[in-house]
């Protein structure tokens, strides 16, 4: 599976992570994501939140769990639920910047090239 | 112009409107590739530079603000016209390995990527396509 995110004019980058896609495909899910993106928040203020049963928010919280984007840590009776989201940022920053920088860098090869070619 | 980010890797493919002979030179020839390598408002030259399947480069990004980059790398593949493999590693002038973080840049930022451009001509213009990712 593959997420296409357009943000440039001049192309798109196009994320490649099935386990994400998988985490946010899900509308149900990406409100999740936003409401812990806020904070952690026990299972049972979540399922209280969204006003479905418990049972469904415990399959989405599972499979967001799987995709790695949200912890579960059991806390005496509770199951608190955390959003990990800044290592996948980290990691595509170092990208995106590179992308930047070799972009920028292949407008001038090309300037280059055709300065050479007319000559 | 297409770019990917495929987990950890970039991805970019350009086609030229010239020749994979002109591209790769543009590629290989340290005169050509001072030319249109430095960031905007930055100059770039070699201490050393081998152009040829194991041969080595040190070079240097100059930048007026933040001063100077140097970078380390050894040519895996050079084959010509078609394919160049190379590592890219941060280092210091003396062309000692650094920790990225040393030099200011974020923890996450990899010391050592390794670069594949590869080049495909068709009909005059040349497609070339670019990966870096971890040198695993």
């Amino acid at each position: 599976m593959v997420v296409f995110i357009f943000t440039q004019p001049n192309g798109c980058i196009m994320m490649q992570r099935r386990d994400i896609f998988q985490a946010i495909a899900d509308p149900t899910r990406r409100m999740i994501i936003q409401k812990l993106s806020r904070g952690p928040q026990n299972l049972a203020g979540i399922i209280e939140d969204f006003g479905i049963s418990r049972q469904a928010i415990a399959k989405h919280i599972k499979v967001l769990n799987e995709c790695g984007v949200v912890s579960v840590t059991p806390k005496g009776r509770e199951q608190v639920c955390e959003v990990r989201l800044a290592q996948l940022d980290e990691v595509s920053d170092w990208v995106a910047e590179s992308r930047k920088v070799w972009n920028q860098r292949f407008e001038k090869l090309e300037k280059f090239l055709d300065d050479t070619s007319s000559k | 112009m297409e770019n990917r980010v495929i987990n950890n890797e970039v991805f970019i493919e350009q086609t030229f409107n010239a020749s994979a002979e002109k591209v790769f030179s543009a590629w290989t020839d340290p005169e050509k590739l001072m030319k249109w390598y430095a960031p905007d408002g930055c100059t770039f030259h070699f201490k050393k530079i081998i152009v040829e399947t194991g041969g080595q480069f040190h070079s240097c990004i100059s930048n007026p603000q933040f001063g100077d980059c140097w970078a380390i790398g050894k040519y895996k593949e050079v084959l010509p016209h078609t394919k160049i493999v190379f590592t890219l590693i941060n280092a210091d002038e003396n062309g000692n390995p650094i920790n990225p973080v040393e030099i200011g840049m974020d923890p996450d930022w990899p010391g050592e990527t390794l670069v594949t451009v590869t080049f495909e001509e068709e009909n005059g213009r040349t497609k070339m396509q670019l990966w870096r990712g971890l040198n695993h």
